[in-house]
Order: structure tokens, then sequence, then C-alpha cells
């Protein structure tokens, strides 16, 4: 089975601040994983190590049983480009590509699409299962934020990745679109893909499979309320 | 991979910035006419200085002289011996100058009577050049000062205004010669002065033979010495030349009367002011890339998330850069040909033109794909740069809120 | 806002700005750069028309023997078109003066004594006229000089056992290096025994002038300092300078020895409207346009001044001069352009700042005093480092030439054109940015404190 495994993780920053203190983690996929926490909990620390953005001081990740600690900037870009996608607080949507352009953009550089049509054939089915095919030639700045934020997962699935990441992907939005993007993401869940979501909104805990809550740097398993 | 598929990314870039993408563009395309402009000022400036004074055919001319006294035998026997020493192209008589005074009503003042020296092309502003084998054709002035002491005025005369005029000229013996006015000359060539009327060596030569035998006393003004002029090929040589020669008699070398030295240095401050100009150009141009690049960190950093490797980022950043750096340097080009013709070269054609030091500004192919190939390496390194900066950037400012 | 709260947000805005480093090393190319590329080129272009510039190509002997001289006539004169000026003469003019020896305070100069001892030696004295200044590339000018003080060339050669001309055979003279005399002293007097000098005269129908010979004095001249005299140029190597009033106690010195001569003489010293006078013309290219004037005037004036300039002389000194202007231009347009993109873009990377300050509570104006003091502050470190260093270039480049032949000393950076082209340099560097952050001070007002929220 494919996993995110963060061993013993530890993120000390050069003022001795410690973001993480001895963190353990797995991600499997078909998992909704939720990591819950006030600011400055080191919650957002862990998402960025989970997704290759940052390093840790001490420990391991492991990512489909490979363990990333000594591997080089491009070999950790293709981990990144193949199986990991990224939803983004603030959406980073390209405001001058249209709609289906921005799901493009991971394609561009994956060898797996051998042209262009490919590509927008990928695109547009992405774009009808955000419900927004109406709305693929549109631009970013003529969407919602809900409807930007579900581009932005859709781009994040583009080549297929075997795991999303997501911080705070709620965090711009109303409670109605909250509510949709969890649905969203849960949906990814359930056809295998594993998700691990940063959030402090509560409305999460109802989607996730496994809520964990950082304090501290510290990472502890909550359970879950049904 | 192939790059060309991320080029709608950098349309979509390109599109996102247009205010800075026309900054750009428009800095390129300053920089570019700054340095090619200066660059093609100084040096033709350089070329002509360096061409036109530095090797003046009076820097190349050594003169020996022979007592009035001494046989002519003796002297063609050196003469003979002085054009067998390496590097002497010619050695002809020097004619001496006389002062003369226009009868005919044309000109008023007194005027030296020169000749035209061997090797020696004047440009000519009207007319023609006469031969040395003609005979009783003159030069004029340009442009001659002329002073009228019945009026006491100053007339400014053009010299081709005395083209087909024929001049009757009195030595200071009343000795009378006629020459017919066949062209103007520039008087901006340092071995001419505004006051010499050319005639052919052989004339000047005879009428300085009429003075001489004149036995009117206190009267000739010339000697009888005779003097020759020794033409050496090149000015670099002109020092070996009279070492040899002066074994042979006495020579000396004759001044144009110009600071040759001190324009040389002159002209290699200016050059090196050129230099440091062009360095600051091309450090104001790397600054410019270096905050235009580098405020694209989110851009490239979302790119890095995405699973962009460098390659990638640097075809992004470079190929969006090169392209309008290519269309900018070109219209600098041709804006600063259009600039050279347009506006310089008249400029400088109304104090220099039809002058010895008349020089052209232009462009040539060669300076102008070496400052291209400048600033496009410069481009190449800020890219490389970015590259290696956003390699380093903490992908995590993707993370924080916008 | 107190200034030193203004300056506690601007030091620590400094600190904490990336840019800031960026904008500072800018400042000081951009100082070191102006100043030094345009010193240089302006002492190029100063050197080259320095030709162009000598009072003895500009000046027009003016006598009254047509009209004499008196207040009227010279104001008329003076407003003629190209005449910037016209002065009496009160010294002389080529006067020759036979060197009778050469001493120090240690005794006489036993070199050149020796030679003149063996060869006869004697030189043409000029008295500056007027507003006339000769520069010195070694030792000190006339100003800076007691009376009695006098300039020589570079290259000298006062002997009379051959023809000096330069357009002759100047090349194997043995010369004297002048900058050996500096503070020596001639012991010189008149040529031939008697001091020639031409007098005024009027009389009833018209004027005219005469020579009076007076006693030749000798007169002590010390050597203070020495001019450029060029080895391929125009001169002569035994010409030198005195300044006028050196020249006038000369004269008078002569005229009351002889107790005047007689009363023509004597009334042609004491009227200033009898003396000859020397106008000056604006440009050499100028003279044959007011030598006609003043002919039309019935003013009895030269046609011709007393120096003479090759046309090709000119031609090189405007040539030079152009690319000496040109390259300053682009230096300034360059900067210009730099400081503009600099400014513009470093406003353009703060707005979250900008609004962070606004959230605060800071006004539009309070904002723009932290931002201009910030400015202000980074200038004047980079003027102060990059007027350091140009200005230790200029020092190092003027000692090497000093060090060097005469005509490197031409191109010696004179301080005053220096701190004149430094101090443009600060007004740029200040003015420049300062104008961009007016202008961008209308986007200013629009910056909204909600931008702080997306401060990175």
């Amino acid at each position: 089975m494919k996993s995110i495994e963060l061993k013993n993780v530890s993120k000390v920053y050069n003022n001795n601040i410690i973001a993480l203190d001895n963190v353990s983690l797995t991600v499997n996929q078909g998992e909704f994983i939720v990591v819950m926490g006030q600011s400055g909990s080191g919650k957002s620390t862990l998402l960025q190590i989970a997704g290759l953005l940052d390093v840790c001081t001490s420990g391991s990740v492991i990512i489909n049983g490979e363990d990333i600690s000594h591997i080089n900037q491009n070999k950790l870009a293709d981990i990144r480009m193949k199986s990991l996608g990224f939803v983004f607080q603030a959406f980073h949507l390209n405001s001058h590509l249209k709609l289906y352009q921005n799901i493009m953009v991971p394609m561009l550089i994956n060898n797996k699409f051998k042209n262009k049509e490919e590509m927008q054939k990928r695109a547009i089915e992405l774009i009808e299962k955000t419900g927004l095919t109406d709305r693929k030639e549109h631009y970013p700045s003529e969407l919602s934020g809900g409807e930007q934020q579900r581009v932005a997962i859709a781009r994040a699935m583009a080549n297929e990745p075997d795991f999303i990441l997501a911080d705070e992907p709620t965090g711009n939005l109303d409670s109605k679109n909250e509510l949709m993007i969890f649905e969203e993401l849960k949906k990814l869940s359930c056809i295998g893909k594993g998700v691990l979501v940063v959030s402090h909104n509560d409305a999460v805990i109802d989607f996730a499979d496994k809520i964990y809550e950082m304090k501290d740097g510290v990472l502890g398993e909550k359970q879950n309320e049904e | 991979m192939k790059n060309k598929k991320l080029n709608m990314l950098i349309k979509a870039s390109v599109l996102s910035r247009k205010p800075s993408v026309c900054f750009f563009c428009f800095f390129t395309i300053l920089s570019t006419i700054l340095i090619l402009l200066s660059v093609s000022i100084i040096l033709p400036l350089r070329d002509n200085i360096e061409n036109k004074i530095n090797n003046h055919i009076s820097k190349r001319e050594l003169v020996t002289e022979f007592d009035e006294n001494i046989s002519d035998d003796f002297i063609n026997d050196d003469l003979a011996e002085i054009k067998k020493v390496k590097y002497v192209s010619t050695v002809y008589r020097m004619p001496a100058k006389l002062i003369v005074k226009e009868q005919s009503g044309v000109l008023f003042d007194e005027y030296n009577l020169g000749y035209l020296h061997n090797d020696c092309n004047p440009i000519i502003t009207s007319g023609r050049v006469f031969d040395e084998s003609e005979t009783g054709v003159a030069l004029v002035p340009q442009t001659i000062r002329d002073f009228k002491s019945s009026d006491n005025k100053i007339y400014e005369i053009l010299g081709e205004s005395l083209i087909g005029k024929t001049l009757v000229l009195t030595d200071e013996c009343g000795n009378i010669h006629k020459a017919e006015v066949v062209g103007a000359y520039s008087t901006s060539d340092p071995i001419f002065s505004r006051y010499e009327i050319l005639i052919p060596q052989a004339d000047l030569l005879k009428y300085d033979e009429m003075v001489l035998n004149d036995t009117s006393e206190g009267i000739a003004s010339i000697s009888g010495d005779k003097s020759y002029i020794i033409l050496i090929d090149s000015a670099q040589n002109v020092e070996k030349a009279m070492e040899e020669i002066s074994g042979i008699n006495n020579v000396y070398q004759k001044n144009i009367g110009i600071d040759v030295d001190s324009y040389n240095v002159a002209l290699m401050i200016l050059f090196t002011s050129l230099m440091f100009f062009i360095i600051i150009a091309i450090f104001g141009f790397f600054m410019f890339l270096k905050n235009y690049i580098n405020n694209r960190t989110n851009e490239l950093a979302l790119y890095r998330s995405l699973g962009y490797k460098s390659k990638h980022i640097f075809y992004i950043i470079f190929a969006e850069h090169f392209v309008f750096e290519i269309l900018s340097f070109t219209m600098g080009a041709i804006i600063t040909e259009l600039l050279n013709i347009l506006i310089i070269n008249p400029y400088i054609y109304t104090f220099a033109g039809n002058t010895l030091m008349e020089m052209t500004v232009n462009i040539s192919i060669l300076q102008a794909v070496c400052v291209f190939l400048l600033l496009f390496v410069i481009l190449l390194i800020e890219c490389r740069n970015a590259v290696k900066k956003s390699e380093k950037t903490d992908l995590t400012v993707l993370l924080r809120e916008r | 806002m107190k200034i030193k709260n203004i300056n506690f947000i601007a030091t620590a805005n400094i600190k904490g700005n990336e840019k800031s480093t960026l904008i500072l090393v800018l400042m000081i190319i951009l100082v070191i750069s102006l100043s030094l590329i345009s010193s240089f080129s302006f002492t190029v272009t100063s050197a080259v028309n320095e030709f162009k510039e000598d009072y003895r190509a500009r000046l027009l002997e003016v006598d009254p023997w047509l009209k004499e001289l008196d207040n009227k006539i010279l104001e008329s004169i003076r407003q003629v078109d190209h005449v910037e000026n016209i002065y009496m003469l009160q010294g002389m003019r080529d006067q020759v003066f036979d060197i009778l020896d050469i001493s120090d305070e240690n005794g006489t100069y036993e070199e050149l004594q020796k030679q003149l001892e063996k060869r006869e030696g004697s030189v043409q004295a000029w008295s500056l006229i007027g507003s006339e200044k000769r520069s010195v590339i070694a030792g000190k000018t006339l100003d800076e000089s007691p009376t009695f003080s006098c300039i020589i060339p570079s290259l000298f050669y006062p002997f009379n056992d051959d023809d000096s001309s330069t357009n002759s055979t100047n090349q194997n003279l043995d010369y004297i290096d002048g900058k050996n005399l500096v503070g020596k002293t001639f012991t010189v007097k008149a040529f031939g025994g008697y001091f020639e000098d031409l007098y005024n005269y009027e009389d009833d129908v018209f004027g005219g002038n005469e020579w009076v010979y007076l006693p030749a004095l000798e007169y002590k001249l010390k050597i203070a300092g020495v001019y450029y005299s060029s080895p391929t140029g125009a001169g002569d190597y035994d010409q030198i300078y005195v300044s006028e009033e050196t020249g006038r106690l000369i004269e008078e010195m002569a005229l009351k020895a002889a107790g005047f001569e007689n009363a023509k003489v004597e009334k042609w010293w004491n009227t200033p409207s009898l003396r000859t006078h020397y106008l000056l013309v604006d440009d050499y290219e100028n003279i044959d346009y007011v030598y006609n004037t003043l002919t039309d005037m019935g003013i009895d004036c030269a046609h011709q001044p007393e120096l003479g300039i090759k046309e090709s002389v000119l031609i090189i000194s405007n040539i030079l001069s152009f690319a000496g202007i040109f390259i300053i231009a682009a230096t300034f347009l360059l900067c210009v352009i730099n400081l503009i993109q600099s400014t513009t873009n470093s406003l353009k990377n703060r707005r979250g700042e900008i609004g962070l300050l606004k959230a605060i509570g800071y006004k539009n104006r309070q904002v723009f005093a932290c931002l201009c003091y910030e400015h202000f502050n980074l200038t004047l470190k980079g003027f102060l480092i990059g007027g350091g260093f140009s200005a230790i270039f200029i020092l190092i480049a003027n000692i090497i030439n000093s060090r060097r032949t005469y005509i490197d000393r031409l191109y010696i950076v004179n301080w005053s054109d220096y701190l004149i082209f430094l101090f443009i340099s600060l007004g740029i560097a200040v003015i420049v940015p300062l104008i961009c952050q007016i202008i961008a001070l209308h986007r200013l007002t629009k910056i909204q404190p909600k931008e702080a929220m997306y401060l990175e």
C-alpha cells in the first residue's frame, strides 16, 4: 500500500524554536487524515515536511516506501509531480490562464502527456468533476472563492497523484463552500487517494477518518466522536 | 519533455505583468542605444585620430638641407644615398613659400604661395585638385578671410567663387605669376593654413628661383639653401630612418603645429571613461534584470511545488526575457542607427564635415553583435541565478496567507 | 511626527528591507560613475578647448588713433555683439628682456648660468590682461604669487643662438625642463640696452604712436610656476608671463627713471583714453565680425589676434568636446533611469509594509515621511561611500598624472570641477527618487490596511 510516513520527525529552527518534536504520522491511500491545532502549534510545518516542501532536522520521511532524506532536488520534484498534489489556502491560480489551462499546469512537465490535446482532454475531465464545465473558458477572477478552490483541487489531481495535501483549504471560504470543499476532498479519499488536511475548522471533523491534534509541536491522536 | 509546452505559462506571465514587461523593453532599448551610441562615437574618433593625426603625412616627412654653396653633384650623391635608406618612399625638392599679393582685385590681403606635398591628398571642397604636371593652376582655401586695407574691412570670400578666375600674384620682388583657380581645399588639414594658395611644386620652385636671382638688396626673404623632403613609408619608421639618414646629412622633422600627444591622452581618457560607462551600463542592466526576475519568487515557488525542475524554471524565465531582449535590442539598434543618420552625423558634419577630421558614426555588425552577446550573457547569468535562488526558496511561502 | 521617531522606523526598515543593500550599492555606483566619468570627461573637454579659450587668440588691440577711448566709446564697444569686455593695457606685450643671471637663495643656478655665459639668453615677456588667467602644471599661478613673479614654459629655451620657432627645427634643441627652475629668480634687463615702449598721442588732425626709449633697468623676476608648452604645438619656448600689476610696475619704473621723457609720454601714461586697449571676443570665430563692426564705428582695431588657431585644432577640440559631453549625458541618463526603476520597484514590493503602517494608524503624510527619510538615509550613506571612493580615485589619478609628463598634467582633474559633479550626483540621487515617490504618492494613498494581511 502506498503511504506517506513520517517517523520521529523533528524540526528545529535556527533560533532553537522546536516546531515539530518527534512526530510520527502515517497517511495511507484512501485515508482522510486531519491535523488540527491552534496557530503556532506546528501543523503547517508538519504538512510542509510531509509534502517535501521543507526538510526535517531529524527523523525520516518515507513516501511509498522510499526514504527521501537523501534525495536530490530533482528527484524530490519528480515525487511532488507524480505522487503529491497540493491545495493551498490562497488557491494560487494563475489569473491570466483560463480554468482548464490552470489545471493543465502540472501536466506540462509530465512526460505521460504527449501533446496539448491530451492535457486539455484530461483538464476538461477534471473540470467536469468539479461541475464547472461551462466555466472552463473563464479566468479565476471571474469565479467565487469556492469555485476557485475546486479548480485548485482539480489541479492538484492533474497528474493523478497518490496523495493530496491541503493546508487550510477553507481558510478563505464561507461555511457553505467549506463543506463543499471538504466533500470534494472526501470524494478523493473514497477513490483511493490519501488526503492529509491541516485545518483548525471543526467542520472537517465529520469527514475525517483520523484526527490528530498538534500542540506545541507534539502530535497526538484525537478520538473522532461521531 | 518539450519545453514549448511551457509557452502557455510564459504568455500568461507576460500578460500578467504588462507594465513591467514594457519597462523591461524600454530599459533594454535605452541601454542598447546608449551603449551602441557611445561605442559608435568613440571608436571612429579613435580611428580618426590614429589615422589622420598620428599618421599624418607631416609625421612621415623629414627635411634635409644643403647649403647654397654646395655643388649639385654632391647634393645628388647624398640624395641618392638617402633614397637607398630603408623606409624612404621618395625624396623631392622642398620649395620655399613665397608671400604674394593679388593684383587683379580679387583678393586684397597678403597670402602664402604654397605647394602640395607628395602623397598628400587635400580635401577638395569644390572644383578639382591639380596634377603636379600642370602649370599655372592653383587651389585656394575653402573660406578666405581677406583683409582689405583700403576700407579696413575683413571680407569672407568663398574659395568656390574664385574657381575659374585667374589670380595675378606678385611676390616681394615684384615678379608677376598667374594661376587659374581650379579648386578649393579644406584648411582643416594642419599642414595648410588659411592664408595659403597652393600651386604645383614645379611652379613654386620656378618662382623661388626668380626671387633668388633678383639682386635687389634686402628683399629676398627666402634662403638660397636647398631643402629636400624625405617621405618615410610609415610614421612608426621615422625615428629609425632619421637615425640612418643623419649619418648622411643633417635631418630634422617639422612640426605640424598641433599638440598630437595631448589629443592622444585626451582620447585615452575618453576611451577609459567609455569603458567605465559600459561597465556601469552593464551593471545597471544586471541590477535591473535582477530586480525584475526576483519579483517572481512566488510564481517560481508554485512551479517548484508542482514538481517543476530547474530546467523548466530556467526555460520559463529565460525564454520570456530572451524574446523581449532580442526584440528590444533590435529596436534599440534601429533607433541608434536612425539617431546616427538623422541627428548625430548631421551634427558632426556641421563642424567636421568636409574637413580632415570628417567622421561618420555608425554601428558595425560586429559592435552590435558584441553588445548583444554582452546583454545575452547577463541574461543567462541572471536567469541561472534566479533558478538557483528558487532552489533555495522556502516553498512554504506558498502556504502563507495571501 | 518627530524626526527621531521617523529615524527610528526608517532605520528599522532599512535593516529589515533586503533591497536596502541593493539600493545602497546602486547609490554608491551612481555617485562614483557620475562624479568620476563626468569629472574626467569635463577635464578633457576643458583641456582641449583651452586653445580656443586662450586670451591671446581672442584679444584684439584697440588704439585711440581714430577716436579717443573714453568711457562712452568703451561702453559702446562693450555693447557690440560677441564682445566680452575691453581692458586697458597696463603692462607689456611681447617685451624682450635679456637674462643676466639666474639665481636662488643659495646663489646662482650654476648649470643655466654657465650656459648663459656662453650663449645669450632672452625671454619675451607678456603681462596678463584684465581677467586673463594662466593655468600652471607645476608651481603656483600668478594669482597665487606676489608681484615680480613669472611663469615659464614647461619646455624652456631662452637661448638666442637658433631659430627656436616651432615651425622649424626644434626637435634637436636642448630644452630646459621648466619645473627645475621653479623657485629660482631671473635677473633681466631690457633687450638692446633700452626699454622700448610705444606710446599713443593725439594731435589736431589725427592720433598715432611713437617709440620712446626708456632706460633699461634690471628687474628680478621669481619663477613661480610652469605653464604647459606643447612639444609639437605652436608657441615659443622663451615666452614668460607676468601679472598685470608686475607689467605695470615694470613700465612705470622705466618711465619714472626716464622722467617720462616728454610731456606727451606723461600725458599718455596718465590718460586712460589715450592708452591702448585690448578687446576680448567671446569666440575666436567671431573676430572678423567684431573687427568689421568696430571699423564701421570708426574705431581703430587690429584685424588679427596675437595668436592664431589652426582650424584643425578647432575641429579636433570640437569633436573631443562632443564625445566628452555625450558620455557625461549618457551617464546621467542611465543613472537616472536606474534610480527610477529601483525606487519604483522598491515601493511596489512594500505594499504590505505600507498597509501595516496604515493599519496601525499612520497617515499618508507620515508614511511618506518615513519612506523619504529612509531614502535620504540610504542616499547619504551611498553619497559618502561613493564620494569617498571617487575622491580617492581622483586623488590617485591626479598624483600619478602630476608625476608623469607635462601632457598628462593637463588632465589633472580640478577639485572644484569634481566637487560640482559630486554634488550634482547627490542632487540627482536625492531628487529623482523623491520625484518618483511623489508620483507614486497617489498609489500610496490607495493602499489599504488590509494589504498588511498579505505581508510575507
